[in-house]
């Protein structure tokens, strides 16, 4: 039996596959690329360089020159390098309107000629008008599988190796630099980072052994943080911190791995903690958690142990890269130096 | 006196005998769900502990559970159950479709809309905003509805119906592109529409319970008309029924107990479709009987949702909304199976 054809399929692949050559060749062919920094015009060792992403494998095939930048340890490293950041996605803040600013507070500002992402949803037409030779998106929490194949086709992209978060911030940063063609300026981001906790553990000595609680209130319960198989609660123990055992030991689910979920009726526990971080999704769900009547009554929280954390800062320890360690730290410290006089 | 027989023969309880069964029988289960609800929870506590909580003799962090937490959480579960389960059963008399609920008639949405608006424009997301706004919204697009019913001319109760699905279809289209714009948006539509009985100040659960007792008083006094408009149009005018009036009335009452459930609990769903559907076999079909029984069911469901809701996850909790849809959807298909189809 003869197959039905489907004149319109090889005419379409045909096209598109045209539409990209032409883009792909228009970008190399343009004179601004010339004016990309050191990163970018730099040497082409270490090319082509091939990636393991989540769903599939990257080739970068020659130094990048025209990057766009899907997550924020994306972003943050490849300012921070240097590179030739033709589209970020937007700061947090700015997209849920709480600041004008588009950059986030801890890298480099980027140059007034970018192009703006939203990080909520990845627009791939938009992506491919910025004609990128590389995608960076190791930490763009909204990419799902079906839209990393169809950024796949406008320019190599990469991604996480195995799961959103799940790797260390040194092998992150590390993994970013060698797709610019950088390691070397990728190990020294991670090296200021190392020496950032270095001295804020040699100042505040205290803090060693010390415990907290990071969490983020949900209506009626507050999901903690309490194993190291999330990156906050990698980050808090090279701070020297511990999660509190009171609660790390409860036995539960948390709606996040690595997490456990606490109802409001047992926030007594929280007071036992030497530090609270809390973030908040809305100002209901921060209005709701600070006048709970079992929660108001908390000593820890009318303290300066407690800490309700910004939106830009609870996006970072979310997943603390390495380029916004040094900032994170300015902006937990005058808890932590409370915490470790304790 | 009528005999009261069953197809079988055998004599089957008299309408009375079974109302006084089902209310002493549902007073005691309602009695006994209050008191799990203030018993139960994420944090276990002994008989005496709970008595010295109420008593106020007990330690602080046990008065303060007790008095303070769960004592307010039951009583915004009595009042949006019964509100709920109240407006269910008139919204249901009023459409005469055995599907209706505060989502057909357009109130969550409207709500939902409201609170959406508020967040969005004026980035309001406290609890008071929220109460308020959707209890605005439910009242707002409650009246648009009926006022584009009116003006397409066509009386029949089945427009109200289809007014009500196409303005909510709308709203919430672009409630979704509004949350879609901005991520604090969606968070807190994402916690508002998931339905939760937890921290809800006392004095909004006071205040709104009188809103919940002027629908059920304007309920009841068109109860009897909503009866003989069931019966068709022309009959109850006949029998001397104000229909029109009536309709009116009875949408005023859906909108202040719906309205009042919705801007307390969030869009609860499948309560107000379940309770006319559990309380029919057991007291009849007639409305005010109905309206009666949903001062027990109403609240006998919300609280046994909620209760769950603090267990089935411990030490974590769950929104109540989730387990009502969850449990509400199984049985709601088990009573229509039990029943073999009929819907009144």
């Amino acid at each position: 039996m003869r197959r039905p054809s489907r004149p319109w399929t090889p005419l379409f692949g045909a096209l598109l596959a045209a539409t990209i050559a032409v883009s792909g060749c228009t970008a190399t062919g343009r004179t601004d690329d010339s004016a990309a920094p050191d990163v970018a015009s730099g040497t082409s060792k270490g090319f082509p360089a091939t990636f393991t992403n989540a769903w599939g494998t990257a080739t970068v095939p020659a130094a990048p020159r025209r990057v766009v930048t899907l997550g924020y340890a994306d972003t943050a490293v490849a300012s921070a390098m240097g590179a030739n950041i033709v589209g970020a996605v937007k700061s947090y803040g700015s997209v849920s309107g709480e600041t004008k600013d588009e950059n986030l507070p801890y890298a480099k500002p980027l140059d007034d000629s970018v192009t703006w992402l939203d990080p909520m949803t990845i627009n791939t037409e938009r992506i491919a008008g910025l004609r990128p030779d590389l995608i960076l998106a190791s930490t763009a929490f909204t990419l799902d599988e079906p839209t990393y194949k169809r950024l796949s086709t406008v320019a190599p992209v990469v991604t996480y190796e195995k799961q959103l978060y799940g790797a260390d911030a040194t092998e992150e940063t590390l993994r970013i630099g060698r797709a610019l063609g950088d390691e070397q300026g990728a190990r020294k981001i991670v090296d200021t980072a190392g020496r950032a906790v270095a001295k804020l553990k040699a100042d505040l000595p205290g803090l060693a052994g010390k415990t907290y609680l990071y969490g983020q209130a949900r209506d009626g319960f507050a999901v903690m943080i309490t194993k190291e198989t999330n990156a906050t609660a990698r980050f808090m123990n090279r701070l020297g911190l511990a999660p509190l055992p009171a609660v790390a030991q409860l036995d539960g689910k948390g709606s996040v791995p690595g997490a456990i979920d606490v109802s409001y009726e047992r926030a007594a526990l929280f007071d036992r903690a030497d530090a609270l971080f809390m973030t908040y999704q809305s100002g209901a769900l921060k209005e709701k958690f600070e006048s709970d009547p079992v929660v108001s009554r908390l000593r820890i929280l009318t303290s300066d142990r407690y800490l309700p954390l910004g939106i830009e800062a609870a996006t970072a320890l979310q997943s603390p890269n390495a380029a916004a360690v040094p900032w994170l730290i300015g902006e937990l410290r005058t808890t932590l130096t409370t915490v470790a006089a304790r | 006196m009528t005999a009261f027989t069953s197809p079988a023969g055998r004599r089957a309880p008299r309408p009375r005998c079974r109302v006084l069964a089902f209310t002493g029988a549902g007073c005691g289960v309602l009695l006994l769900v209050a008191a799990a609800s203030v018993a139960l929870g994420s944090r276990t506590v002994g008989v005496h502990q709970i008595v010295q909580g109420l008593a106020h003799t007990g330690p602080a962090d046990i008065v303060t559970l007790i008095r303070e937490v769960r004592v307010p959480r039951t009583a915004a579960g009595l009042v949006a159950g019964a509100a709920l389960g109240a407006a269910g059963i008139l919204i249901q008399a009023v459409t005469r479709n055995p599907l209706g609920d505060p989502g057909l008639l357009g109130v969550n949405s409207g709500s939902g809309f409201a609170v959406t608006l508020t967040a969005a424009f004026t980035g309001s997301t406290g609890v008071t905003a929220t109460v308020w706004s959707a209890f605005a919204g439910a009242a707002a697009v409650t009246a648009l509805i009926v006022v584009v019913a009116a003006s397409t001319g066509n009386r029949h109760p089945g427009q109200l119906v289809l007014v009500g699905v196409a303005l909510g279809a709308v709203f919430s289209g672009i409630q979704a592109a509004l949350a879609l714009i901005n991520p604090r948006t969606l968070d807190t539509m994402r916690t508002w529409s998931a339905g939760t009985l937890t921290g809800i100040p006392p004095g909004t659960t006071a205040f709104l319970a009188v809103f919940v007792a002027l629908g059920l008083i304007a309920a009841l006094t068109v109860a009897r008309g909503l009866d003989m408009a069931a019966m068709g149009e022309d009959l109850a005018k006949g029998l001397g029924t104000r229909t029109q009036l009536t309709r009116v009335v009875a949408i005023a009452a859906i909108t202040l107990l719906a309205g009042s459930a919705t801007a307390l609990a969030g869009p609860l769903s499948f309560l107000g479709l379940m309770v006319p559907h559990l309380l029919r076999p057991l007291i009849g079909p007639g409305t005010r009987r109905l309206l009666l029984g949903s001062l027990i069911a109403g609240p006998v469901l919300l609280l046994t949702a909620d209760v769950a809701a603090r267990l089935v996850v411990r030490p974590g909790e769950l929104p109540v909304g989730v387990v009502t849809a969850f449990l509400g959807a199984p049985l709601l298909l088990l009573l229509l199976h039990s029943r073999g189809g009929r819907t009144r």
